[in-house]
């Protein structure tokens, strides 16, 4: 297992000479893989909205005609306290770690505009790193059938020294490598 | 017989919390990865921003107006902490990972010898 996890991208593995336990713990690490980069992505993505978000606050809600205009400001989510907006020419940003940077409205669409334009560059990246991944995994499930397959027309080495009920056996390798084949066309 | 296979348990469960422990590490790892990309933002916007410009630091419930080198300098050995910590865990990562690649050895070799013994007494084995 950690075999192959000390081969990040770029290295290439010989399938064919993998055995079944090791190619479906491949699998099973890829899966993971995928699901981690899955969630990283779905939380970029949620990040970069949230950023989209602010910029739009900033365009609609603090122009010069919208100066002393009545607001309600929340003090919690469901407590609410009038006010009058003073002030539409600088706003705080948080820049993260807990620091607030005065900025004017200007510069703070331009700090959002950038952070929403390196987002989506990571989001681009990461897309390209999961679609890789996919494929290692189609890849790596193929060759589990493959080897499932030759396992059952070789007889199943190594089975027939148990003895006894060697033909039910074959058959239930069969019937798992034909589910597979099923699982797949369906996917 | 079944020494064995109480051997070839406690390796099973020391292997376990290895990767137990492993997986600590590189969550912690990953976190620190995290609070560094963090910390390098904040330092780019810092050197984008004018000497006089406003700087709160967000402590508690309120805002603490900061001086702008009072702020770079939190900052920066934050960063430098944060460096120190990376190189810590990593070396805490492959020290966990060499212990459990050899127990993964050790777990290969008793389960070799068990399989010899099995084969060496097949008659007993049947009975």
């Amino acid at each position: 297992m950690s075999s192959s996890a000390a081969q990040p991208g770029g290295q290439t593995i010989d399938l064919a000479a993998l055995s079944v336990q090791q190619l479906s713990q491949l699998k099973k690490q890829l899966d993971s893989e995928l699901e981690h980069l899955t969630t990283s992505f779905q939380s970029l993505s949620r990040a970069q909205a949230k950023f989209k978000d602010c910029l739009k606050s900033i365009s609609d809600g603090l122009t010069a005609k919208k100066a002393d205009s009545p607001i309600l400001v929340p003090l919690t989510p469901s407590l609410y306290v009038p006010g009058r907006l003073m002030d539409v020419s600088t706003v705080l940003v948080d820049v993260g770690t807990g620091f607030y940077v005065e900025k004017s409205t200007a510069d703070a669409q331009d700090f959002y505009k950038r952070k929403i334009e390196d987002l989506g560059r990571n989001l681009k990246e990461l897309e390209a790193i999961v679609q890789g991944k996919g494929k290692n995994l189609s890849v790596v499930e193929e060759g589990e059938l493959h080897v499932l397959f030759s396992f059952d027309l070789q007889g199943g080495p190594g089975r027939a020294r148990e003895g006894g009920p060697l033909e039910l056996e074959t058959w239930d390798v069969w019937e798992v490598a034909m589910a597979g084949v099923g699982a797949r066309t369906d996917g | 017989m079944g020494e064995l296979q109480k051997q070839l348990q406690d390796l099973s469960d020391e292997f376990q919390k290895l990767q137990g422990e492993l997986q600590t590490a590189v969550d912690a790892r990953q976190k620190l990865e995290s609070q560094q990309q963090e910390n390098r933002g904040v330092q780019k916007e810092f050197t984008l921003l004018s000497d006089d410009a406003n700087i709160y630091k967000l402590v508690g419930p309120v805002l603490l107006k900061q001086e702008k080198s009072e702020a770079v300098m939190a900052v920066d050995s934050r960063l430098d902490y944060i460096e120190k910590e990376i190189k810590r865990i990593e070396k805490q990562i492959s020290d966990i990972q060499e212990k459990s690649e050899n127990k993964k050895l050790e777990i290969f070799q008793l389960q070799t010898q068990m399989q010899q013994q099995q084969q060496q007494q097949p008659v007993q084995a049947a009975a």
